[in-house]
């Protein structure tokens, strides 16, 4: 698995957290993504409260996921112009994230990490194909990542948060496989 | 005054049995009434003896008739029965739609790589339930039974999609109370379904 791991760090890539920005992702996340907002989108009747260390090291770890897929659907977009329009949808459902994951880590007290300014890859991105390759990667790894989430903390508004998150990344994670022609396309269990 | 007089002296005429039946307080209670009350506790008595249950009232907790089995109350329970129904129908999907198998294939063997992984985290919280396997085999968890499916195609996948959506809230209502380690197992399961209604529409 080529878990895009942060590099050198040089200077923030992004800019100060924007309240603004932090809304909980929309159906825009994604290409078929409003189907499984639509039953999974977390409960908001419970105002979210302190986290536990071993959320806010989860939440952290999911945080960084959603980052370097933002930085990573650039290089993404450099090679595989024909998806161009679906890719940008992506990338906007992770800035989302990442904005809602960071108020979230605030909310709770906790430290919201900046991005680093660059990723390392573990497969060269030389095409279309390799930047396809890429984006399933960066699907796989944020999968990964808000798995561990619903299963470091027993907050249901938490868990719900982070199901979220990992509905999403399996969704577009399916999707590209499609893309690519990829059999099977879906996972029993995405995030394991 | 002759039929007055005649009155009384009928209501005094000894060993009639036609009287008020009340007993006035303070005279004699009779033998037979004696007896008959006598008679009654006894009764009391040789059927609380019978019946277990005391005439006076006892301290000794109640001895229930019926057991709850804990395993049987584990929610895990209907999550597998969902996942076993929804296999038994995409198995009919895919026998009754073979222009859509190969889509509705992969899906199935992911609901029953689910399936399995129920059953294995089931019996591994209840291992003295005779019912539960620590380690299911394909054959063990293999659904068997029939189920009725519309006729057209589209209205077959249409009815897997629905299936998977109704699956997909299922799992997502017990995130919230399950352990850890089932909530991650519930939310892959979910994130997995959601995906198969995105492959599917």
């Amino acid at each position: 698995m080529s878990t895009p791991t942060p590099g050198p760090i040089s200077a923030p890539a992004s800019a100060p957290f924007d309240s603004t920005d932090a809304a909980e992702p929309s159906a825009e996340s994604g290409a078929g993504s409003s189907t499984a907002q639509s039953v999974s989108a977390a409960p908001t009747t419970t105002p979210p409260g302190p986290l536990g260390p071993d959320a806010v090291t989860a939440l952290q770890g999911a945080l960084a996921a959603e980052q370097a897929a933002v930085w990573a659907y650039g290089l993404v977009a450099a090679y595989a112009r024909d998806q161009g329009d679906m890719i940008s949808q992506v990338r906007s459902g992770h800035l989302l994230r990442r904005d809602a994951t960071t108020a979230r880590l605030i909310q709770g007290g906790a430290a919201a990490p900046e991005p680093a300014a660059a990723y390392q890859v573990s497969v060269p991105v030389t095409d279309a194909a390799s930047a396809l390759t890429l984006a399933q990667d960066i699907e796989t790894d944020a999968a990964a990542a808000w798995r561990v989430v619903i299963g470091s903390t027993d907050d249901a508004e938490l868990r719900g948060f982070a199901l979220s998150g990992l509905s999403e990344a399996a969704v577009r994670l399916a999707m590209w496989k499609q893309t690519v022609g990829a059999q099977p396309s879906t996972l029993a269990f995405p995030g394991q | 005054m002759a039929v007055l007089g005649a009155a009384r002296d009928s209501a005094s005429v000894p060993g009639c049995h036609d009287g008020p039946v009340a007993i006035a307080p303070g005279s004699p209670i009779s033998r037979r009434t004696l007896f008959a009350g006598a008679g009654s506790i006894g009764a009391a008595a040789l059927l609380s003896t019978i019946t277990g249950c005391s005439y006076f009232g006892s301290d000794e907790p109640p001895v229930p008739t019926v057991e709850l089995n804990p395993a049987a109350l584990d929610p895990i329970n209907g999550l597998i029965a969902t996942t076993r129904l929804h296999l038994l129908r995409l198995n009919a999907a895919i026998a009754a739609d073979a222009a859509d198998a190969p889509r509705l294939t992969p899906l199935r063997d992911n609901r029953q790589e689910q399936l399995t992984a129920l059953e294995a985290e089931y019996a591994r919280v209840n291992p003295t339930d005779p019912g539960a396997t620590a380690v299911p085999s394909s054959a063990d968890t293999q659904p068997t039974g029939s189920v009725t499916l519309p006729d057209a195609p589209e209205e077959i996948v249409s009815a897997v999609r629905g299936d998977a959506a109704t699956a997909q809230v299922q799992f997502t209502d017990a995130l919230s109370t399950a352990s850890r380690y089932r909530a991650a197992l519930y939310g892959s399961i979910a994130a997995s379904l959601a995906s198969h209604r995105a492959v599917l529409a």
